[in-house]
């Protein structure tokens, strides 16, 4: 039920998180600390003896800990003030800046959260991680420390902003109920309101979002500058706005859940890609359909090809999803990853188990270096199963075993060779 | 061994240096990005040292930390489970801005929602499902590594696979990847 590959990538950015934070390096330096602080038991005394050489390093983080107590920053304190002075800040207690004056929140870690004249928020809660901002009314700016393990969010009317490590500006206005984003560092997700799915956002771009008119507009800031420049441009608060028919390359105007199927306002052409890169998959194939899927499949690259056919399949088409995939065939070299695409049809759509297993083995022979042959494998392995071709099926799980043994189906190879 | 069963403080170092990352990283698959972490790891240590005498079999140096490792991973989540501290944050001036991993932030958003979906399930399973998935690892190897059998394993991952799409499922973030992921798009 699970699938592997859903990991890959979080046990990357894992390891990445474990590079920064050199855990073992600091276990080393607390040994240290601890040794100099407490008689120890022979054996542990032995274990934190092996950090004896680190002596500068635990000296820094004795001085961290003077600095950390000084602030009072112990279990039962509290961890953000409130201005520029000490005045401790309260979890979940309303805050709201004078009407002429900016109120800065500051936190341990470094972060900085800037509320504008006349904005009020709350800390609704804080932990080891970060900190749940509830943004009330008005525009805060944020530059937020990044940290392995570190996760902040802003609460902004129904939205939901979710922060890693990143500089931005982010505003609600309650009477026109628009969200306004800008981010000058990093990157940010964001999610609930009238989106179906999370939005990224990355440094440089600006998205509004128009909850009246369940429309959302993500523009770079060159574009930015040239559309506020332009009398046609759209307006930043005028949810009514519909976007020029000749938007800019690269500015996004997205239809949402809630919104009518995207109209002529959409530029079809700018934006399928986009909408398929950013998982907005049945946007992206509808945009498709309105330019012509038939003609796309004859002048769109076969990389693009694969993207489109990726996008019909993710959205359940699986004819359009055949079709571009079998167009992409005949334009990438030995077919590429499209004859492996054309066999997850047959096998998750069609229930065409035969079939899929000549797709895979057909993927497996023309792409003898294919970075999805370990999954073509153990597909082929599946399909030859549930088709019924056992005497092929245990010859392939043979040869499955002997190359992936902790592979997904090393379970059902097994079972097979019994 | 005889100079670890002696308490020869250069054999431990020497264990240390040559396990600290195994075993940092089992905890850090369990547990995720945790500040928590390096004190775990000086504990597991510490076991190690005082429990070294009854390790009979040389060969099972790996396994036999690992499992410590987990074991004091398992004793730790049945901890903080039943009393949820409350950790100060660092202070800037201590710890310097550390540059965004440069992975989008969604990744990194999705990894923290995976271990927020993990903090609910029961200790066994969480293990297992960390040492799995997140690590890669193989089930008669989750097997010896936790001291349960193959077929315990096998139950407690259908467990915890049931927890997390259920759970997954109603988080947007981790919803959106399954979406994207091909076993789990049409499910």
């Amino acid at each position: 039920m699970i699938d592997p590959q859903f990991f890959d990538e979080l046990r990357r950015e894992q390891d990445r998180g474990r590079e920064q934070a050199r855990y073992v390096e600091q276990a080393q330096v607390r040994g240290a600390i601890q040794a100099r602080k407490r008689p120890l038991s022979r054996l542990r005394r032995g274990a934190y003896a092996l950090a004896s050489g680190l002596a500068m390093a635990a000296a820094a983080a004795v001085a961290w800990q003077s600095w950390h107590q000084a602030l009072g920053l112990s279990a039962s304190a509290p961890a953000f003030f409130v201005g520029e002075g000490a005045m401790a800040g309260s979890v979940g207690a309303f805050i709201a800046a004078p009407n002429a004056q900016e109120l800065p929140l500051r936190f341990a870690d470094g972060t900085r959260v800037a509320l504008a004249a006349g904005t009020s928020a709350r800390v609704a809660s804080l932990d080891e991680h970060g900190a749940h901002i509830v943004l009330e009314k008005g525009r805060v700016s944020a530059s937020v420390v990044h940290r392995p393990g570190s996760h902040w969010q802003v609460d902004v009317g129904p939205y939901q902003v979710a922060v890693v490590g990143t500089r931005f500006d982010v505003s609600w206005d309650a009477g026109s109920r628009v969200l306004e984003l800008r981010l000058t560092q990093g990157s940010v997700l964001v999610s609930g309101g009238f989106l179906r799915d999370a939005l990224s956002v990355r440094a440089g771009q600006t998205l509004r979002a128009f909850s009246d008119g369940g429309r959302v507009e993500l523009l770079d800031s060159a574009q930015q500058s040239k559309a506020q420049n332009s009398p046609t441009a759209p307006s930043a608060v005028t949810p009514k706005t519909t976007p020029p028919a000749s938007e800019p390359s690269g500015t996004v105007s997205m239809p949402s859940s809630s919104a009518p199927a995207a109209g002529p306002s959409v530029n079809a052409a700018a934006t399928w890609q986009t909408l398929a890169g950013a998982g907005k998959y049945r946007e992206a194939l509808a945009a498709a359909e309105r330019l012509g899927f038939d003609a796309e499949c004859r002048r769109a690259s076969g990389s693009e090809l694969l993207t489109l056919a990726d996008a019909a399949r993710l959205s359940g088409s699986a004819a359009r999803a055949e079709q571009a995939y079998s167009a992409a065939r005949t334009k990438l070299p030995g077919g590429g990853r499209a004859t492996y695409g054309l066999g997850l049809i047959a096998f998750d759509h069609r229930g065409d188990f035969a079939s899929a297993a000549g797709w895979f083995e057909t993927y497996l022979r023309d792409q003898p270096s294919g970075s999805l042959r370990a999954e073509a494998s153990g597909r082929l392995l599946e399909a030859l199963e549930r088709s019924g071709q056992r005497d092929r099926a245990r010859s392939v799980a043979e040869r499955y075993l002997a190359q992936y043994p902790r592979g997904p189906q090393a379970a059902l190879a097994e079972q097979l060779l019994r | 061994m005889a100079a670890l069963r002696a308490g020869r403080g250069d054999a431990q170092h020497l264990l240390f240096e040559r396990y600290g990352d195994y075993v940092e990283r089992l905890i850090v698959r369990v547990l995720g990005l945790d500040a928590e972490v390096p004190d775990l790891i000086n504990e597991v240590f510490a076991r190690a040292f005082e429990r070294i005498a009854s390790l009979s079999e040389p060969s099972a140096l790996k396994g036999w930390i690992g499992s410590i490792a987990l074991f004091t991973a398992r004793a730790f989540l049945r901890d903080r489970r039943s009393r949820r501290r409350f950790l100060g944050f660092f202070a800037p001036e201590e710890l310097p801005e550390v540059p965004v991993t440069g992975a989008p932030a969604e990744v990194s958003v999705a990894l923290f929602r995976t271990y927020q979906v993990l903090q609910q399930f029961p200790a066994d399973e969480r293990i297992a499902f960390a040492l799995r998935f997140m690590d890669g690892m193989g089930l008669n190897e989750i097997a010896d590594m936790t001291q349960v059998s193959l077929g315990t394993v096998k139950r407690r991952l259908t467990r915890a696979e049931e927890r997390f799409v259920s759970a997954a499922a109603r988080d947007p973030v981790l919803r959106e990847r399954m979406a994207k992921s091909e076993r789990w798009s049409q499910s």
